[in-house]
Parts: structure tokens; sequence; C-alpha cells
């Protein structure tokens, strides 16, 4: 495959002896400004960033390494830790396939609903993503229990499950937890794969099938390939995510041997002294994969150009299919109408009561979690941290982006660097990420100890990754001559920037702001780290409930928190403009 | 830099004078202009060498096939691109000079550019594309209103002011990038393909537009593109452009009557040759001989090679056994009729085969039947010959 | 002006050496960089005793300071501390949080001098006991009243004392399932397919509890329990939650104040506790040397110490209890001393590592 786009692969200049414009007169230092005071910019704004995101994380995984190593050699003699590894390995690799497979299922479907309801069905496989991974799973143990779960009861009525005194289905399982994890990021990765489908679905696919190729192959041969940088990308990412997670494995799993990594680290901090070390040792696994996992990646998709398609081109357009309409919604429904059915159905009873008729509804639960300060306060401390975090990232993010594609010209090194420093903090375990920036940035210079500045900064780490890759997507998607054209026209680059890439990356910047807020309204293992006395947000006090062991409780403030992440979702994409939910 | 102030005097005329724009100057000027770079290991030579001055007012087309640096050459005026040597002059002010490390950025050159991708803003309207170069020189807004719809009607698309590109025909769209490009009144317009990604039926009715625009407005183009028919159309002067190096150059009669190379010959629709060999009576082909041609052939040695090339329509058919046409200075050749298609503007086209080269007629006799012989006959006034790269007849 | 990035001709030197760049740098940083071990080593505060006089001046500052932040690892605080904003007029703003999450977060409050808890009550022995020792600690003032229920004894010379104990309670569903007197109990006489839910091992508490009725009812007792159709979770929550809805009808390992929580909302659950073989956890509470409301503090720590204060408090929503005073006007407490714990110096990580190996993982965790 190897159509270009536009007129001409232009050439790198910098082969060129390069000739800086130096028609300003006069003055030596001058000149060297406007020589290189380009280049100085970007080297400064790298490091900076670099110095800024990576520093921590070295410092933190640096204790590993201290005492000639003691922590790492000590790991071989935890107890079980090849299964830890291998389990967390494999929990991640599976949910991670699940992910792939549900998601590119699913952008096919969506591409076959009739136009009109596109807009809708391309929102539904994300819309997962709105409800607190806690509350999801506690939703799925109150259809699931083996005894008492809804569902489970419901099926027993069913004549070839009559027989059962538990199940069919056990929630507690190895199964249920790859599924629930993987379906939760489904929605992570179909937002990377679709907006490239609908690209790649035109003419490119039309020739295929001209050529005989039946819809099966042409979508093996020519889609799926195509497809790869966008796929790998967010399975990357993704992999990256299910590696730190140890929700499902916490609330589902440590009946049946399920121990992950993160979950280790929480038991080594149960301990006093608290083995730091040990903890930084336990996480370095993961920063390796992690960044290994990165570097394949860029090995992997190599060469850019290879996959630049020209502008979508109408094509076969496959024969709109009412049924694909059903189908997503049904995925809409499943993953997540049920779990949050379940959720306010606990969330209006005194507790969790499995005698479906027995239940006692009242509203009692609802009411006070809604007038109780604590949650009004974490809720605006959600929203007030989310929105400035992003502010901070979303510009960085179009710098980097515009390096990145071209649009401004960057040393290669800066290039380089912007990525490995936008996708560090994915590499971190979340649940250690708190920890590290709890560590750096309470100490001198910073010494932010208890401030809402603190948490900025967290929040900051959290989705940096995240700002990077759709306006990069954006900018890249914006052929060269329109940026030409500017020049030429007389607009100076800044003007350029200005008027033509930050307007056309208006899509780009929705998507990253609709995930970040997702992200950022139900974090708990970051913002347990950082937040100080008095100061919750929603994730920390969901996990309060949570420990506090009242099922309707946390019922409760799981409803409330997906409203106000729906709510938050809503106006971004009110702002980034209604075809934002098709690029999501 | 020049050692002379800036003193803008149109009574001189030496390369001394001052570099300011002075309207009675050459529109560009590129002198040794080369551009250089290193793929893969070779250093390849994107252009080479290219001296070429386009008059104020003049349109030059630039043709020649993908690859030929034509697309790089017009870049570099623009400056979207750094030459690696050579001199660049708009209006008689330098915007490149590679021995004094001068470079004016590209939005410093007053040049007007039309894309092949017509690169219109897709967030903004018509109107506010169009203004853009205004807006950039800090032109006032009541100013900028005026000329803005002053360009549209130029174009005829006043009507579309407040439409976005998206909305917009393939046709409508050039022509909205090409107010755009106008609308500050450049000192050289530059037009990268403009017509290539239009269907046939508009590219014509573009070219009759691009051509009566010209004829009011007057500016100075330079034009690239690799439609031999266009540049022919289209052009005060065609400039041939191969392999990053000027083939050819001339008003496009001359260059149409008397392409300098085989190279030229061929890019320029002359669809069919055959390789000869110098006889003893005249020019041999393998399977026969060409009438007709001892005075071509004299001042050759016996076993020279040349090329003959002819065009379609200088091609005449008539059977085997026909005598000469009366009056006509003819050269003839024999072959087989392979097949009777339907041409450009409904009329037939003769396919024939001569000794295995595949020829091109456009005029028959009636009754010709398919795998019978043929006589082909052509002008010798319409012949090419070329030896090597040399057009060696008509001098 | 734009330019279409060259292909992987990517030189990998160069990438590599912005990872190295870095890596150095913070390194480098890290090298000055203390790891979060002792701060400042100032010596241990002395507890004192303090007369009438001098109590009012501390309850005046207190009650200007007019908030105390607490640390704590206990569930459902909330209205317990509510008693004494009650009884003070003294805001408590509680941060409540897994022991594992709050001793990092003290100890780095500590490092760095940060003004964040005043008080702190956790599971964590030890760390209260090297925090007194470095002088982390601030001395305990003791009331008048607190000097008549006998603390200055009961505190050695130490500033953190042990103010509440709860043992592992044996939960059950009411409907399905009878109160036992022990695990051995339920052993013998429970059907085959009872549905009994577990508390996961990893903490040395539960561990230690685990242990003790290895001790007490032999070698094979876990694997006895695993036979039944049981379930292992890793927390209370869904545990108690669990039993609730019928899902279990025993929970062994239950923690205190889950089950209280739930009778009060007519949820069919009850516990016991065993005579015997009980393990559990211990708080110790005290103040912080740098707290922000030290005067608060003490208020606070003085009223947990209280048998008509905090403690009765306590006593009252976190059952089953055991505190060292009695308690009236509440449910029985369980006799202070009769909740074994773990000693903390023995099951250090790598015993409590080597126990889960040899004991619990190969039943388990197959």
């Amino acid at each position: 495959m190897t159509t270009t786009s536009g007129t001409h692969a232009h050439q790198l200049d910098e082969d060129a002896p390069s000739l800086r414009p130096t028609g300003v007169p006069g003055g030596g230092l001058r000149r060297l400004v406007t020589s290189y005071g380009g280049k100085i910019a970007w080297y400064a704004f790298a490091a900076a960033l670099g110095f800024a995101v990576v520093t921590p994380i070295v410092v933190y995984f640096s204790r590993a390494f201290q005492n000639r190593a003691a922590a790492i050699r000590a790991l071989p003699d935890i107890p079980g830790i090849r299964d830890i590894i291998i389990t967390t390995i494999l929990l991640a690799a599976g949910s991670t396939v699940i992910a792939a497979v549900f998601a590119v299922v699913l952008a096919s479907l969506v591409l076959r609903v009739p136009p009109r309801y596109r807009g809708v069905a391309a929102f539904l496989p994300q819309l997962p993503l709105v409800v607190p991974p806690v509350a999801v799973i506690i939703g799925w143990i109150f259809i699931f229990a083996p005894s008492v779960g809804y569902g489970n009861t419901l099926l027993r009525r069913l004549p070839s499950f009559e027989n059962l005194t538990q199940g069919p289905i056990n929630v507690y399982s190895v199964p249920a937890i790859v599924l629930v994890t993987g379906v939760d990021l489904t929605g992570i990765v179909f937002a990377f794969v679709y907006a490239r489908m609908h690209e790649i679905s035109g003419a490119l696919v039309a020739a295929a099938r001209l050529s005989g190729a039946s819809a099966f192959r042409a979508f093996m041969t020519v889609t799926l390939p195509l497809l790869r940088p966008s796929l790998v990308a967010g399975l990357v990412v993704v992999f990256l995510i299910g590696l730190g997670q140890f929700t499902a494995p916490l609330l589902l799993g440590s009946g049946h041997g399920i121990d992950v990594l993160t979950t280790e680290i929480f038991r080594i901090r149960e301990s006093y002294p608290i083995d730091y070390a040990a903890t930084a040792a336990l996480g370095l696994p993961l920063l390796v994969i992690g960044l290994l996992s990165i570097v394949i990646q860029r090995a992997v998709v190599g060469d850019q150009r290879r996959y630049v398609t020209q502008a979508s081109g109408r094509g076969m357009g496959a024969r709109p299919s009412h049924w694909a309409l059903v189908a997503v919604f049904a995925y809409g429904t499943i993953t997540v109408a049920l779990p949050v059915a379940a959720i306010t159905l606990v969330a209006f009873s005194s507790f969790w009561n499995g005698d479906f008729g027995a239940i006692d509804f009242n509203t009692d639960q609802v009411r006070a979690t809604l007038a109780s300060p604590a949650v009004r306060q974490a809720v605006t401390s959600s929203v007030l941290l989310a929105v400035i975090a992003a502010l901070i990232v979303l510009p960085l993010g179009f710098l980097a982006a515009l390096a990145m594609s071209g649009v401004l010209r960057a040393p290669r090194l800066v290039q380089y660097v912007l990525d490995l420093v936008f996708i560090a903090p994915l590499a971190v375990p979340r649940a250690m990420l708190g920890l590290t920036v709890l560590y750096v940035f309470i100490r001198p210079p910073f010494g932010l100890y208890g401030t809402f500045a603190l948490f900025v900064v967290g929040y900051v780490f959290i989705v940096l990754p995240f700002s990077l890759r759709s306006q990069h997507a954006s900018l890249v998607g914006v052929h060269a001559s329109l940026f030409e054209a500017a020049r030429v026209s007389g607009a100076s680059q800044f003007r350029a920037v200005l008027d033509i890439a930050l307007p056309l990356t208006r899509r780009g910047m929705t998507a990253a702001l609709a995930v970040m807020v997702i992200l950022l309204s139900h974090d708990f293992a970051v913002s347990v780290m950082l937040r100080s006395p008095g100061n919750q947000v929603m994730g920390t006090l969901l996990y309060d409930f949570y420990s506090n062991g009242a099922f309707p409780q946390v019922a409760a403030m799981a409803l409330i928190m997906t409203l106000v992440t729906s709510v938050l979702l809503a106006l971004t994409l009110w702002i980034g403009g209604r075809s934002a939910l098709e690029n999501l | 830099m020049s050692t002379n102030p800036a003193i803008v005097d149109p009574t001189l005329t030496g390369p001394s004078a001052a570099d300011e724009t002075d309207p009675s100057r050459a529109g560009a000027s590129l002198v040794g202009v080369g551009k250089k770079f290193v793929s893969k290991g070779r250093d390849v030579q994107a252009v080479d060498d290219i001296n070429l001055d386009v008059n104020d007012g003049e349109y030059v087309v630039i043709l020649g096939p993908s690859g030929c640096g034509k697309s790089t050459l017009i870049r570099c005026i623009a400056g979207l691109e750094q030459p690696t040597v050579g001199t660049i002059r708009l209006r008689g002010r330098a915007v490149y000079d590679a021995e004094h490390s001068l470079s004016v950025k590209a939005n410093d050159r007053n040049v007007g550019m039309v894309f092949q991708s017509y690169a219109l803003w897709p967030h903004m309207t018509v109107a506010k594309n169009v203004e853009y170069p205004l807006k950039m020189r800090r032109v006032a807004k009541r100013e900028r209103q005026e000329r803005v719809t002053e360009i549209l009607k130029a174009v005829e698309c006043e009507a579309l002011a407040q439409r976005l590109p998206a909305e917009l025909s393939g046709g409508q769209q050039q022509r909205i990038a090409l107010a755009r490009a106008l609308v500050s009144e450049p000192g050289i317009l530059l037009l990268d393909e403009p017509l290539s990604n239009l269907d046939a039926l508009l590219r014509v009715s573009l070219r009759t537009e691009l051509l009566r625009l010209h004829r009011t407005l007057g500016y100075t183009a330079l034009h690239i593109t690799h439609d031999q028919e266009e540049a022919l159309e289209m052009g005060d002067r065609v400039v041939l452009m191969r392999e990053g190096r000027i083939e050819q150059m001339g008003p496009p009669e001359e260059v149409y009557a008397r392409p300098v190379s085989p190279y030229a010959a061929t890019f320029l629709g002359v669809r069919n040759r055959i390789s000869l060999t110098v006889g003893g009576d005249g020019l041999e082909h393998p399977a026969g001989v060409v009438t007709g041609t001892s005075s071509l052939a004299e001042g050759y040695a016996k076993g020279d090679q040349l090329e003959m090339f002819v065009r379609n329509r200088d091609t005449h058919l008539s059977s085997a056994s026909s005598a000469s046409r009366p009056g006509r200075d003819d050269v003839e050749l024999e072959g087989t009729l392979a097949q009777i298609v339907l041409g450009e503007g409904g009329r037939r086209q003769y396919l024939l085969d001569i000794g295995g080269s595949q020829w091109f007629a456009q005029h028959a006799e009636s009754d010709l039947a398919l795998g019978s012989s043929v006589k082909v006959s052509v002008p010798v006034a319409s012949v090419l010959l070329y030896q090597g790269e040399n057009l060696v007849y008509p001098q | 002006m734009r330019l279409t990035a060259k292909a992987s001709q990517a030189s990998p030197r160069r990438r590599w050496s912005a990872v190295v760049v870095a890596a150095v740098m913070a390194l480098g940083l890290s090298a000055c960089g203390d790891d979060g071990g002792a701060a400042s080593q100032a010596t241990q505060a002395r507890p004192q005793s303090v007369s009438e006089a001098d109590w009012n001046k501390v309850l005046e500052a207190a009650k200007s300071e007019g908030t105390v932040v607490v640390y704590a690892s206990v569930d459902n605080v909330e209205r317990t501390f509510g008693e004494f904003t009650k009884a003070y007029g003294i805001n408590v703003t509680t941060v409540r949080a897994p022991t594992g999450e709050l001793i990092p977060r003290l100890d780095q409050e500590i490092e760095v001098g940060a003004k964040g808890a005043d008080v702190t009550t956790n599971s964590q022995v030890l760390w209260f006991d090297d925090k007194d020792k470095q002088g982390q600690l601030a001395g305990l003032k003791l009331s008048p009243e607190a000097v008549k229920d006998g603390w200055e004894a009961r505190l050695n010379g130490s500033n953190h004392p042990l103010y509440y104990s709860y043992p592992f309670s044996i939960a059950y569903n009411t409907h399905t399932a009878k109160p036992v007197k022990s695990v051995q109990e339920i052993i013998d006489t429970a059907a085959p397919t009872t549905k009994i839910g577990m508390l996961d091992a990893g903490s040395p508490s539960i561990d230690f509890q685990y242990q003790t009725w290895l001790d007490a009812y032999g070698p094979d007792t876990l694997k006895k329990l695993s036979k039944f159709n049981t379930t292992v979770l890793p927390s209370t929550t869904p545990l108690s939650q669990g039993l609730a809805a019928g899902e279990f009808d025993y929970v062994l390992g239950m923690i205190a104040g889950t089950i209280n929580a739930l009778q009060e909302k007519d949820a069919p659950v009850d516990q016991v506790v065993p005579d015997a073989n009980t393990a559990g956890v211990y708080y110790p509470i005290a103040a912080l040397a740098n707290a922000g409301h030290p005067n608060a503090a003490q208020v606070f720590v003085n009223w947990m110490l209280d048998p008509n204060g905090g403690m009765k408090a306590m006593a009252a929503n976190h059952r089953p209890a055991s505190v060292p005073l009695p308690i009236t006007g509440v449910p029985p407490t369980v006799p202070w001393g009769a909740v074994k714990t773990y000693d903390p110096k023995q099951w250090t990580k790598q015993y409590t590592d080597a126990w889960l190996a040899k004991e619990w993982n190969p039943i388990f965790k197959k």
C-alpha cells in the first residue's frame, strides 16, 4: 500500500545544506536568534516537559536500585511472584484482545448503521466509559453473584438450568474478570479505531471487492492492515492501562489466584516498615513491559506514510443495515444499561437483597447521599480539577502535536523526547503514579503538600498521555497544502498555526478532552495519595463508601458519578461540535 | 544583498539596479537554480541549473511528467522549499540567493499560489478564505470586503461568498482558490497543476476561464502541468522539463512543431514512432523500406540509426495497391490494419501494425478491411527525424 | 514548510539518547534526594498529666482552633467522630483510608513537615512505636479525667495508647444459618453445600486468626473449610453485603461495625464472637508532633480515651468491640485482652509470605 497523499512527498529540508532566513540585516545575535530561536524554544519545551514528567518516575523507581538493587534481587523471593507477573500480563493481554475484537466488530457495525443514527451509534461503544469501573463491577455482582444474583435467579427459571442451586453464571471467575476488564477497555480502542475505519472504508475496500475479494477477505487484506497503526496504538495504550488494572481482580478475583502485581503492591503496604524499594521493584516489570510495548508499537507501525489514504472517496458504502443498529444498541444495553439498572435497584434499597420480592425500596440512601456536604464538595473538586488539568494538558498536547505532525519544524530529537514524555506516565501503574507524584512534588523546590496544585499535578500526569494522540491524528489529517496556502497568503508561522491548525484540531481536542474528563472524574488510585484533608474527589469518596461496607451507599454515589460524568461529557461534545461524537 | 542603496528608479535596467520591486522588470527571474538532496544514500538532483525569465504579464506553462522537478521548482519560487544553488528574483527583488545566504520567507514573497488540491480552508467561508491574504497584509476591513467582492465577481462566484468549501463543486473550488491567490494582486501567480483534479469537461471549461481571466486581469503566471494539450493551449511560452532540467522552451507553436528530442516529441503527443536505419536508397526499417525518404537520408552514413516520429493526424491510410497521393510529397510505409476504434471527437482512429510498431492513423480511404495490407502516407514536411537525442529534421 | 516525516530511518541512537539523558538527570536528582527514612532524629516526647486549670486552657485553645484532622483506618467513623463534635463543638475532618495507604501519606507528611494529620488511628502498631521513638508523636497531655481513669500507668511512657480493638467475628445469615460457637462447629455440623465466605489471607491480622484456628483445631482446619461451598473475597464489603443478600450463609473474618450497620437496615444478618481462639486488630491513637491543631488533637485523643466519650461511641457503633475500660449503656463488649493479635516482630513480610506459601496458597490459590 503505497498511495501517497496530495501531490508529492517533499523531502526533508534538513538534508540540504540548510539556509536560514536571514533577511534580517545586522546583528549576529539577532541572526542567531532568528536562525536558532525556533530550535532553542523546542529544545527548551521538550526539556522542561521531559524533566517534569520523567524525573519523578525515574526518581521513584530508582529506589528499586538502592543498596545495589537489593529490592530487585529480592523479587524472586516473593512467593508466587512468577505467577503474579504472568497473571498480570495475561489479564492485560486477555482483556486487550477482547477489547480489540469488540472494538473492531463494533466499528464495522457502526459503519453499517444508517447515516441518520450513526452519530449516536458511534457513541454507544464508548458509553461504558462513563460509568465508574467499581460501579460496573458491583452492578455485575448484583446480577451474576452465583447464588442470589438477579440474573442467575432469572436464568434458573429456565428449564435447562432448573436443577442448579447456583449459577449458571459466576461473576467471581476468571472469564468474568477478563471480560469485564475487556469491555471497560473496548471504548478506548473503539475511539482509536472507528475514525480510521471510516476513512478506509471507501474506495480502497471497493477496489478489493471488485477485484473479487469477499467482504471478509477485503476486510482482512485491506481494511485490517491499513487499520494497523490506529489499532496497534490503541491496543498498546489499552494494554498499558490493563497492566495497571486492579479493580476487577480486587473485587472479583482473590479467590481464584488472580493476584496481579498491583494487589501485591497493596499487600506490601500492609506491613511495617513499608518496603518502598520493594514496591518500586514490583512496579519495575510493569514499567519495563510498558516501555517495551511502546517500542514494539513504533516498530510495528513503522512508516506512517504507508497508511495515508486518499481522503474518503465514496466507495462501496456497505448497505446500511438496521440490524447493525440493533446490534450496537444491544451492546450498549448489555454493557451499560444492565449494570446501571442493577445499581439503581440497589441504590434505592436498604441493602442488597437477593430476594427480589422482599426488597424494601426507599429513597433514603439516595437522598442522604445527595444532601451530603462531603458529596457536594467531592463533586465540585472533581469537576474543577478535571477542567483545570485538561486546560493545562490540552495546549501541551497541541504544541507537541504540532511538532510531531510536522506542521512546525522541530528537531528530530525533540520529537522523540516528546513522544516518550507523553506516553511515559501511562507506563507507570496507576497505583504507583500517585505515590510517585507525592514523593517528588511535596519536597523542595516544589513543596506542594496539601495544595490543590498537587492534585492538579497528579491529574496532569494521568491525562497527559491522552492529549497528544487525537490532536496529532487531527493535524496529520490536515493536508500540508492548507498550511502552505496560508504561508503563501502572507501568514507567519504563528498565524498559520492560530488560523488553520487550531480550528482544524478542534475535533481532536474535543476527543481528548472527553477522554480526560472521564478518566479524571473516576480517578481513585492517584487521588487517594494526593488529596488533602477535607478535600475529597468523587473517586475517593466512592471507595470510602465501598470500604465502609454499604453497597446501597456505593450504588447511590456511583449513580451520581455517572450522572456528573455524563453531564461533563455532554458539555464537552456540545462545545466540540456534534461531529466530534463520531470521532471520539 | 546588493550593495546599492534601495532606490526605486524605473529607468535603471541593469542587474545592479535596486532590488526593490520594479514593475518594469521581469516578473520572475531564475538563474542557475538547482536543488539537490540525499535520498537513501544517493544524491538526487531534483532541479538542475534552471535559467528562466518570466516577463511581466506573461503566462508561462511548465510541462513535464511526474517527478521531472516542475513541482519542486514552483515551490522553490514560492518559498515552500529551498533550492541549494542559484538566485531567484521576483519583480526584480531577490528572494533567494544562495551565495549571499538570502532566503525570504514564504509569507513575504508576495506570490499567489493555486494548489492542485485547492487547499481551501474548510472551516472558513468562501469570503473568509478569499479575504485572508488581505487580512495578512493588514488591509483595512472596508477595502478588504470591496476587493473580495470584486475578485469573486471576476471569477463569477459572487453568490457563493457565504458558503463553506465542502458545499462547493470542484470547479467552484478551483475558482475560489484562484480568487484567493489573485486578491492581493501578487507579483506572480503560481499554479500547481490546478486542473488535474477536475474531470475532463470541467478541465476544458476552466482552461477557457483561466485564459479569459488572464486576458482581463493581466497577471504574470507560472503554471505547471503534465497535460500537453493544456500547456499548448494556455501558454504564451511552454517550458518542457525533464529530470530537473529544461529540455525545451519556446512559444507553443514552435515547441509543437519542432520538439527538440524524442522525449519532447513523445511528451508532446507524437505517438507514432519507428526506428529506421539509413540504407542505400533512403531509410529502412526491419520489415521494409520507407519510400520517399531519399532526401531525408542524405548526409548520413549507411547504417546510421534514426528515429522517425509522426503525428496521428498526419498519417493517412490507403489500400496497399493504391497509387501514391498525387501532388504530394509523401513518405510511405507499408503496414497492416489491425483495428478501428472511435477516438477523440468521435473520429475514427486506425490502429496499424508496421513491422512490430503500433501506429495510429487518423485519415483513411473508405473500405479498408481489417487485417489487410495498407499503405501509410505521411507528408514529408510533417515528419520528425531524430538521431539520438537531437532533432535532425526539420532543421 | 510542512514536512512529511521521513520513514523510520529513525536514528535509534538519537532516540535512546533522549531516554538516557533523562534517566541520568533524574538519577542525579535521586542521589540528592532522600529515601523516606527518618527526618529529624528528635527524641521521644513524654506524656504528661495536666492540671484542671491547664486542661481548661487546652480546651479553650482547642475550641478556638475549631477543627481537628483525623487520619483513621477504621471504617464508618463518621457517626462516632460526630459525637465529638456534638460534645465539644469542634469539627472533625476525617481522612479515611486503609492502613496501607495511610502510612505512606503520614510518613511523607512528617518528612516534609506538612501540616496534614493532627491525630491518627490505624492498626500498624509498629509504626506508632517507631514514630514515638523518633519524636514524631506529640507528647500526650492527660486530662484530669484521663488520669483518674488510670491512663498514666497504661501509657507507660509512650504517647500512643491502645484504646480499641475488635475481634474477627463469624457472621451468619439469620434466614439460612444458625449461630455457632466456633468454626469447628461449622466444620462438624454444617451441610457440605453451606455457602461460606472467607476473608482473603494477606494481611497479618487475618493470617494470624487463621493460624490460631490451625493451632486450636488442627492443621486440616483450613482445608476442611475450603471443602464447603466456599468463596474467598478480598475485602469485607462484598462479604457482608453478600451475606445480607443471601449469597453466603456464613462469613468468616468479619470485621467490626459492618454487621451492625446492616442490622440497622433490617438485613437478616447477625454475628457471633467465639469465646476462644479469637484474634483481631488493635488500634493505637496518637496526636502528631507537627499537628496543625495541636490542642484540638489533645482534646480528641483524650475524648477517645474517655469511657463516657469516644470509647463509648466506639463500643456502641463498632461491634463487636473490645475496650480497656468498662462501658455502661452499651451492649456488652469483649473483655479487654481476650482478643489475641499478631506480634508484628514475628509476622514480618518474609514470615507472612512464607506462611501464605505454606498454609494458604496451596488450598485457596489454585
